[in-house]
């Protein structure tokens, strides 16, 4: 059970990853940028279009990583503490800072993008967006280095 | 609730989560405690070896995150129905309050440098300390909250 919420809470992670990196790049792209280069088909796509996927895919992994934290509490943690992976729990411990943290901005990040665009709310849009992206991809790359820390021989 | 008093609720919910979050950790306020091994949930913080030999935290360890979580969540949620309940007028009176001897560039400016020294004083706090560390994660949820405030101090503009 364990291990097949786990897998599920990675796929899900996985699509959040590309949806919110892809708004974040078509955000954050030049204007400037050329129709047919890499930024220029970013910028292409409808940022906003993103917007309910990825508030609906962040609480799905939430959701998913609290009740897989139940099971890495009692049967993982233990050994890694034992055998003195200090740091990679650490960094475990400020992934469930931020996912908390990201809960919190998530209804303001939605407000953002719902409203049409223009100078200021521009800035606020942005400012949540990389937020958010800084926090999927801190939970992202933890949760993976957790999932093999037995590979990485830390 | 309408289009405005959403955006009051969420902004204020934003800010004031990643503030009582912050608080909930550093001074252990965790609404109720979870031993996964046992499958038990019990109201507040309540540690293992408070009330049985310290070896029992082995046995059966506790978590707070939850607990922190939706201590932050409740107290979140009464800042955010406030000032979604909050007559317009008053939020623009508490803006105009905070921003009145510049110009909404100016603001924009000190928002902004607000938010790059709370980052800066966090990595230097990193590289001080270690990784580990309670006071870091106090200033990183604190960063986020400067940040969804700036925002909320735009929106109330807007």
């Amino acid at each position: 059970m364990a291990t097949a919420l786990l897998i599920l809470h990675g796929l899900v992670a996985v699509s959040l990853l590309g949806a919110i990196t892809h708004q974040t790049l078509a955000t954050c792209a030049s204007p400037t940028a050329k129709p047919y280069s890499f930024f220029g088909r970013f910028r292409a796509v409808r940022s906003a279009g993103f917007t309910n996927a990825i508030v609906v895919l962040y609480l799905t992994s939430w959701l998913l990583g609290a009740i897989v934290y139940l099971y890495f509490k009692v049967d993982v943690q233990p050994s890694l503490e034992r055998d003195h992976h200090w740091h990679t729990l650490g960094f475990f411990d400020l992934k469930e800072d931020f996912a908390a943290i990201g809960l919190g901005v998530l209804p303001a990040y939605w407000s953002c993008w719902l409203q049409p665009v223009d100078g200021r709310s521009d800035h606020i849009r942005t400012a949540l967006t990389l937020l958010l992206t800084f926090i999927v991809w801190w939970a992202f790359l933890i949760g993976h280095v957790m999932n093999n820390i037995g590979g990485f021989g830390w | 609730m309408s289009g405005s008093a959403y955006r009051r609720f969420a902004f204020a919910y934003g800010a004031a989560f990643a503030l009582f979050y912050a608080i909930s950790r550093a001074r252990g306020l965790a609404l109720f405690t979870v031993y996964p091994a046992q499958g038990v949930v019990l109201l507040g913080l309540n540690r293992s070896r408070d009330v049985a030999d310290p070896v029992l935290e082995f046995l059966a360890p506790e978590m707070y995150w939850y607990g922190w979580t939706a201590s932050a969540a409740v107290g979140a949620l009464v800042i955010g129905l406030l000032a979604a309940l909050l007559p317009d007028r008053l939020c623009r009176f508490w803006a105009w309050r905070v921003g009145r001897s510049s110009n909404g560039n100016d603001r924009m400016r000190l928002s902004h440098n607000t938010l790059v020294s709370a980052l800066v004083e966090s990595f230097r706090c990193w590289r001080r300390t270690g990784l580990n560390c309670s006071l870091v994660k106090l200033l990183i949820a604190l960063d986020a909250t400067s940040l969804v405030t700036i925002s909320a101090r735009y929106e109330s503009l807007l």
